[in-house]
């Protein structure tokens, strides 16, 4: 298992798009993904649960990956996040 | 319109009504109004049978699994008519429906409570809304929409499934409603609904953008519709001319009918001189361009004859992103298109011309008292600069690609030009020391639409490499006249002397300095006010490209000379109406069987 902390660093966080980015991500992978920010955790697998962690800019997230490709999970998480969710801004 | 002033539709009986909006998708539609409300219809807890649980939960799910067909080929439709990035948002609603978390707790509640599934929906709707609203960041909290889109489709599918549909429907249906959300639109495009017709909107707005790429006829924008029709009334929607015609005449209809095969004849006629010159009768050239604003607009462009794009407007690109910013290579990548497809011909990009009525809150942030006159166009820009500098970036990049040029909107004078010359040279600073090849010699012009700027003409035609009258907001701010507020749009009179005036002034100005004049006004696409156009001595007139074959045969059958004479008299004329009456009697002396009519 690794954990990363990454911070939400798009204008709009972890608004519907970029969730559903993020989820289209997750799924790629074999491995348990988490997010954590703060004492609440989500399942970087459902959309719902991404949405509600309501993650703003400046946002501090745990990810969390367990399982055969938890190191890969976990870097294309974090090369998603720290490129915006190719956005512009 | 010289035909609405003859048009039939002056003498009506009084069941017939008129109603005026924004035509933005063009065609004739003919069929019973129905009206969508904007709430879905109350939804009712009631408790079912234990033997009926088995049978709710495969209505929910039917209903999940048609919802979720709708979202994803509504994604398909408006990626392909928008692009794919405007489109995710349809994936996200999509994927909000297939996430276990909402459709178990439905399925369970829908179990556990033995209720409808309508009120399963809701409660787990409020539910999660209640949870997005507790959000302190402002923005994420509105995601709580996404949420309300999602559920609203889905009960409208279950009350769809368990009562009646619209493909049930046997006669042709024209739709009338407050607005039209992206989960509509996918009902929209089926097989009874032939037209539609909204109360919001503006040119500018996502609902026009929604419309357009439903290609279907439409008229947006008119004030209280809701009220002032009932379900089952016979509607026209007229969205060559943004009219409705509710409870028409059977001539009327007829007459309509026979409009609509005339003009598939006459469009099929108008575009045998696509290949002509638009040259008046003694040898005056004329350029005849488009006004676009969807890359898909394109093929129109060329198709109707365009000789350039005269006025891409950029702030489309902007509002079809919204709320994410459209990024440095979207902007390329769409400039790009549009100089390639042009070239060799100029494609012209209207930096974001947002602000006024036309803006996503997004940029905007504070609420303005006087937003017409506040921070919009080219001020707006300059005052978001990290976005305004992505847009500038993407367009120098693309310029290499064709005849590429830039201009601003709403400048009122020099120092506001200089101020973005400078930035524009600083981005190309930026440009050459990354090595990124641009145009070096990138044509930058300027709207004139502001009274300021339109006076100091000859000043602004120094430093600047072409003009483009914008004569909407020319009239709107010489004449102080909002045309859409009822009250004061009797007087929005393009024949007014003082613009005509002003019009001369920017035309001669450029003349002066060399710089080529355009005109890309809603007045360039009227036949009678072409006809004094040509006589103040324009010589480029941009506008939608299903204008440009009838313009085209105007000034084919025209003669200079003779324009510039009537030019000169309605010049010395002291109201915009004599001047007018004075252009129409001229015209009727000339052209006895009347000017080209669009239909």
């Amino acid at each position: 298992m690794i954990s990363k902390e990454l911070e939400i660093i798009n204008r709009l966080g972890l608004h519907a798009r970029a969730a559903a980015k993020l989820v289209q991500t997750s799924a790629r992978y074999s491995s348990e993904i988490k997010l954590k920010k703060g004492d609440e955790e989500a399942d970087g697998k459902s959309i719902l649960g991404v949405l509600l962690l309501a993650a703003g800019k400046g946002t501090l997230i745990t990810v969390t990956a367990a399982g055969a490709d938890e190191q890969e999970a976990v870097e294309s998480i974090e090369k998603l996040i720290s490129g915006k969710f190719d956005e512009s801004d | 319109m010289p035909e609405s002033r003859q048009s039939p539709l002056r003498d009506v009986r009084s069941r017939i009504r008129t109603y005026k909006g924004i035509a933005v998708s063009p065609g004739i539609a003919i069929g019973r109004a129905l009206i969508i409300e904007n709430t879905i219809s109350s939804v009712y807890r009631i408790p079912i049978k234990p033997d009926e649980v088995e049978r709710e939960v495969q209505r929910f799910l039917q209903a999940v699994e048609k919802t979720r067909q709708d979202l994803l080929s509504l994604k398909e439709t408006v990626s392909r008519s928008m692009g794919e990035e405007y489109a995710s948002i349809f994936e996200a609603h999509a994927m909000i429906l297939g996430d276990p978390s909402f459709s178990d707790n439905v399925i369970q509640k829908i179990e556990l409570e033995a209720v409808n599934a309508e009120w399963a929906v809701s409660e787990v709707e409020e539910e999660l809304e209640a949870r997005f609203e507790s959000f302190e960041n402002e923005y994420l909290r509105e995601r709580g929409d996404d949420i309300k889109d999602v559920a609203q489709s889905l009960l409208k599918n279950l009350q769809g499934i368990s009562h009646h549909d619209l493909s049930e429907i046997d006669h042709d249906v024209i739709i009338l409603a407050d607005d039209i959300t992206p989960a509509d639109a996918v009902r929209f495009d089926q097989k009874p609904i032939v037209g539609f017709a909204t109360v919001t909107g503006g040119r500018t707005s996502h609902t026009s953008i929604i419309a357009k790429s439903l290609f279907m006829p439409a008229v947006i924008g008119v004030p209280r519709l809701n009220e002032l029709v009932d379900n089952e009334e016979l509607v026209i929607i007229d969205g060559y001319e943004g009219t409705i015609i509710v409870n028409p005449t059977p001539a009327l209809i007829q007459e309509y009918r026979s409009k609509v095969s005339r003009h598939e004849e006459y469009e099929k006629k108008l575009l045998e001189n696509r290949d002509l010159e638009a040259i008046t009768k003694d040898g005056r050239r004329i350029v005849l361009q488009a006004n676009i604003e969807l890359v898909g607009e394109l093929s129109d462009a060329s198709r109707f004859g365009a000789e350039g794009i005269g006025l891409y407007r950029s702030e489309f690109l902007f509002i079809s992103k919204s709320p994410v910013l459209p990024t440095e290579d979207e902007h390329f990548e769409v400039y790009r298109q549009l100089a390639e497809a042009m070239a060799p011909n100029p494609a012209v990009i209207r930096t974001f011309d947002l602000g006024g009525k036309k803006l996503a809150r997004e940029v905007m942030g504070s609420k303005e008292d006087n937003p017409v006159l506040g921070l919009r166009g080219l001020r707006l820009c300059m005052k978001h600069r990290d976005m305004f500098r992505t847009q500038l970036r993407g367009l120098l990049r693309a310029s290499v690609y064709g005849d590429l040029r830039v201009m601003f909107p709403l400048v009122s004078g020099i120092q506001e030009l200089r101020q973005v010359k400078a930035l524009l040279r600083e981005i190309e600073a930026e440009l050459d020391a990354e090595n990124i090849p641009f145009n070096r010699q990138l044509q930058v012009g300027i709207m004139i639409e502001v009274p300021s700027a339109a006076m100091i003409a000859d000043l602004l035609a120094t430093e600047s490499d072409f003009f483009a009258i914008g004569t909407n907001d020319l009239i709107q701010y010489s004449l102080a006249i909002d045309r859409s507020n009822e009250n004061v749009s009797y007087l929005y009179e393009p024949f007014h002397p003082a613009l005509l005036r002003l019009i001369k002034f920017v035309i001669q100005s450029g003349k002066k300095a060399g710089i080529p004049v355009s005109m890309c006004g809603e007045m360039a696409s009227d036949p009678l006010y072409a006809v004094a156009l040509v006589g103040l001595g324009l010589e480029i007139f941009s506008m939608n490209p299903s204008a440009i074959p009838v313009i085209k045969n105007v000034v084919r059958s025209l003669r200079y000379k003779e324009c510039r004479r009537i030019a000169d008299i309605a010049l010395q004329k002291k109201t915009a109406q004599e001047i007018e009456e004075f252009v129409i009697e001229s015209v009727a002396m000339r052209f006895p069987e009347g000017l080209v009519s669009k239909t």
